[in-house]
């Protein structure tokens, strides 16, 4: 707005007057805010957008997070247990053929096996004191803790897997998803046992106390011929059923186990007295 | 020292892990149990049968037990035997016949061993002419009974009820006792190692050696009460289903599990010496378990080591690997099953052509295997540096 | 930043833990003190999101950190009190693990793992196993990971626990260099480590906020409350049953006790400058039974 304007639109304001409030507004100075406000008003508008940026994520994108998360904890896991696991899983197989000439009590017995060692590695931070740091991260300690398990859990299924080729191939008269089935069903149920024992125990433990019961289970069926027989009924549709149940079981076992470690169901284990 | 021993078998017992276990091979024992157990019914004939026809063997008995087999093999060769056998009472009573028969058999047997090996005693006649067992001339029964060679009445007894109760540690029970103890005593050293908790305790007043000591006690307390405990399940399932008559007959009357033994006492005499023997086994177990805990400091390590110890032996045999030198030396070295099982009790020689003493043998093993861990372990704690 | 805790509570199965907290934090240092079983590190771990309030919340700007989730965590360096390592780690392969967990990409965190080994001095042990560390070095191996994604919100439950002076000096001066643009929220028993660098002190009892103030102003409430008292040794108790009795040295027969009370309990008492460490004695020590005895 110029004089001019001014004069026009406001006809009856004097000269005098106009003169004055444009002195006015000559020397009026804006005030300034404390320069240690500015810098707050700055630090918070650049966090603000940094959080709108970075809107909360879909479950596609959540599950691909989870993928690469479980591809970034793999070089952090323990070397000693694919180790150990696998020596394990090997002379065991051989072993057991070598009892039995059919593979179907060599698949049953070690089916699980490096299931229920990794279930320790999977929950090594509870038990050495790391998980409330993990906790507090992006990435918190039940994300690694599942991505843990699906790594061990694909290991598991990739070893019996390779087992179950190789026994087929040889000529043994098994077929393939038949040895798949006998695999299934104590790898899903043992897991999924495994998991609501380690709920309540510390993980070496509850990996102790599940390899030995199983071994017994296992040796009891071996020394039982009558007993063992019914491992060849798992071949069929009782094998499927016995394999989704135990796999539905295990699934909402891991479930619960995450719950327990997320923040969202209270962590009364971090009950503390300080 | 004793205040020592009770803290540490609190620490032993506190743990949930071997009640756990405990319970799941209870339960898995229970139900072998029960699905191989008789009918009530059936089991009251064979109570009924053994009672009329069991006991101290008569002449009269064993008439009665020929006559009643030869009718059977007659129906059976009619083809009628299914239908018989069907019959409760008939079936127990097939049984105790069968029982007599297998006694007498084995006395026969005894006897054209006795006649090559004349060292063994014979001091009554033969007067029967379908067998050649002695008989008394005279005596206050109804009927005369039947000795066997070592002078003593031959016993009919229904055998099922102890003969699964000595068993039980050879077939089942072992693998649960191992197992018991190595759950129970893998984490005796390591997991104090781990929490550091082991600076705490070899400050202490008491002191490393003493610390240990009790340690090794408690250690060995707890394998005894694990076996108890075990072996308190047949007695009671048999005890409760069968009854546990027949305790104080002959340990040789079993034939079923005591073909060719030496042993000369009662079956209860029998099974307390098995006992003691199998908890000592069970006692070098836990010492060698502790040991193995006392050089990790993880808990699967000394569990895992242990268990492929003990059942490395029940694996070569089982796979029927060959005899190489390899195979027996590993099946002499590491006999803690054996040592369970408690096997060694009444056989006086190997079977491997020789003559040697195999109980001296295997006591001697004993001996070591408690000796030694626990030395090792003294040694082990002694000289360990805390980290 | 501006963090804000509103009437948040927390209940375990058996106690109340904290009740009704409500305070504001902004960019400088905040000094947590309170006695054990006070609610500190329960406090921390809410803040630290490890844990939920029972009732209440925490907002960051406005905004609930439940609603934020992962992203507020993105903002949090945290060291708790009792931390845990894999032994089999090297420190250089924890902090890598660390930084992963905090989903820094492998480019930012190289540099940053370096400086931060140079920071806390222990460059020449990051290829050692964490095993073989002292609890000193594991400290400060902690310390590095919590500033490892520059956090806005840095919580350090002890972090001086296991220090030797000198690192305690360094930490403090380091977290003073730092606290410009961040909130700091430091807990300790020692409070030398807080009384010259915290901007604010909250003192927490029995799971309430009992007071959060400058230091400067808690410390005036104790002006003319402060004595030290020389008295001979047998004497002493009297004196304490008496009054709230701090730092006591022996000199000889006699002791020279730093004694609380609203008017000069001796003769020769003589007035002594308040410390925050009086400010400790003085609202979590025992208070003289009444009348004495």
């Amino acid at each position: 707005m110029n004089r001019k304007a001014i004069n026009d639109d406001l006809g009856d304001v004097p000269e005098a007057e106009l003169d004055r409030l444009e002195r006015l507004l000559d020397s009026w100075q804006t005030p300034q805010a404390p320069a240690d406000e500015i810098e707050r008003t700055i630090a918070a508008a650049s966090l603000e957008l940094r959080l709108r940026a970075t809107p909360a994520e879909s479950w596609p994108q959540r599950m691909l997070r989870l993928l690469r998360l479980v591809a970034g904890e793999l070089p952090f896991m323990s070397r000693s247990f694919w180790l150990a696991s696998l020596l394990l899983y090997a002379v065991g197989l051989l072993s057991l053929l070598q009892l039995q000439q059919t593979p179907e009590l060599a698949l049953f017995a070690l089916a699980p096996v490096p299931m229920l060692l990794g279930l320790g590695e999977s929950l090594r931070s509870r038990d050495v004191g790391m998980l409330e740091l993990e906790m507090s991260c992006r990435y918190n300690g039940a994300s690694v803790m599942l991505a843990k398990l699906s790594i061990v859990g694909v290991y598991t299924a990739a070893l019996n897997s390779a087992a179950s080729l190789w026994l087929s191939g040889t000529g043994a008269g098994a077929q393939l998803g038949e040895l798949t089935l006998v695999w299934l069903t104590p790898f899903t149920l043992t897991t999924a046992i495994a998991l609501a024992v380690i709920m309540r125990m510390r993980g070496s433990q509850a990996v102790l106390l599940t390899l030995a019961v199983w071994g017994m289970c296992c040796l009891l069926l071996l020394l039982s011929p009558e007993l063992g027989h019914w491992i060849g009924r798992l071949t069929g549709g009782l094998g499927m059923m016995t394999a989704a149940l135990g796999g539905c079981a295990a699934l909402w076992q891991g479930w619960r186990v995450a719950q327990r470690l997320s923040t969202e169901r209270g962590a009364d284990w971090l009950e503390t007295d300080h | 020292m004793i205040g020592l021993i009770r803290i540490e078998l609190f620490k032993l017992y506190a743990q949930r892990v071997v009640y756990i276990a405990a319970v799941v091979f209870a339960l898995l024992y229970i139900f072998q149990f029960y699905s191989s157990l008789p009918s009530a019914a059936e089991r009251a004939e064979d109570r009924t049968a053994f009672a009329t026809y069991g006991g101290p063997l008569t002449e009269a008995k064993l008439q009665w037990a020929l006559d009643f087999n030869d009718a059977y093999e007659e129906e059976r060769a009619a083809g009628r035997a299914d239908a018989l056998l069907r019959d409760l009472r008939y079936r127990a009573e097939l049984k105790v016949s069968m029982e007599i028969l297998n006694a007498v058999r084995h006395q026969e047997q005894t006897m054209a061993l006795s006649e090559r090996e004349p060292q063994l005693k014979q001091p009554f006649q033969d007067t029967l002419p379908h067998s050649q067992l002695f008989t008394i001339p005279e005596s206050d029964f109804d009927s005369p009974q039947v000795y066997s060679t070592n002078g003593k009445p031959i016993v009919i007894v229904n055998q099922e009820a102890w003969h699964r109760i000595v068993l039980y540690i050879q077939e089942v029970g072992y693998l649960f006792a191992g197992a018991l103890v190595i759950l129970g005593l893998a984490g005796s050293f390591s997991s104090e190692a781990s929490s550091g908790a082991d600076q705490l305790l070899y400050s202490s007043r008491h002191g490393r050696g003493r610390a240990t000591w009790a340690k090794l006690a408690a250690g060995a307390i707890y394998c005894v009460s694990a076996l108890a405990a075990l072996m308190l399940l047949p007695l009671t399932l048999y005890g409760l289903h069968y009854g546990l008559d027949g305790w104080d007959v002959h340990f040789a009357d079993y034939r079923r599990m005591a073909s060719g033994t030496s042993f000369g006492g009662s079956v209860l005499a029998y099974y307390s010496l098995q006992m003691l023997l199998s908890a000592l086994g069970c006692i070098a177990l836990g010492w060698l378990t502790m040991l193995l805990s006392a050089w990790s400091r993880h808990l699967l390590v000394p569990a895992l080591v242990a268990g492929v110890i003990f059942l490395l032996p029940f694996m070569l045999i089982m796979s029927g690997i060959a005899d190489s030198p390899l195979v027996l030396f590993l099946l002499g070295l590491f006999q803690h099953i054996g040592l369970i099982q408690a096997t060694y009790l009444d056989r006086p020689s190997f079977e491997w052509g020789s003559s040697f003493n195999y109980n001296a043998m295997m006591y001697g093993y004993l001996a070591l295997s408690l000796l030694l861990p626990a030395a090792a372990v003294l040694l082990t704690l002694r000289r360990k540096q805390v980290m | 930043m501006r963090l804000t805790i509103e009437q948040v509570s927390r209940r375990f199965k058996r106690r109340q833990a904290l009740e009704a907290i409500d305070c504001e934090l902004t960019p400088g240092i905040y000094g947590l003190i309170g006695p054990n079983g006070a609610g500190k590190t329960t406090l921390m771990r809410i803040l630290a999101d490890v844990l939920r309030p029972s009732s209440g919340q925490v907002a960051a700007n406005g905004t609930p950190t439940a609603t934020l989730g992962e992203r507020y965590r993105d903002l949090l360096g945290y060291l708790p009190q009792e931390l845990g390592f894999y032994s089999y780690f090297t420190g250089e392969r924890f902090m890598r693990y660390m930084a992963y967990l905090k989903g820094m990409s492998g480019a930012q965190a190289e540099g940053r793992i370096t400086a931060l080994l140079r920071l806390v001095h222990l460059e020449d042990q990051r290829s050692r196993k964490i095993g073989h560390y002292s609890g000193g070095m594991k400290r400060r191996l902690g310390i590095a990971q919590a500033l490892l994604n520059d956090p806005q919100l840095l919580i350090l439950d002890e972090p001086t626990a296991g220090l030797d002076p000198k690192e305690r000096i360094r930490l403090r001066n380091l977290l003073s260099d730092i606290s410009g643009e961040r909130i700091v929220l430091l807990s300790t028993h020692i409070i030398t480590d807080i009384e010259y660098i915290a901007k604010e002190v909250l003192l927490l009892k029995e799971g309430r906020l009992a007071r959060q103030d400058t230091p400067e102003r808690i410390l005036s409430e104790l002006t003319g409350k402060v004595w030290e008292v020389e008295t001979p040794a047998e004497r002493l108790g009297e004196l304490e049953r008496a009054h709230l009795v701090g730092n006591v040295q022996r000199r000889g027969s006699d002791v020279r006790a730093r004694v609380i009370a609203e008017a000069r309990p001796a003769g020769n008492a003589m007035p002594a400058e308040p410390r925050l460490e009086d400010i400790y004695l003085y609202y979590f020590g025992d208070l003289p039974e009444e009348g004495g005895s």
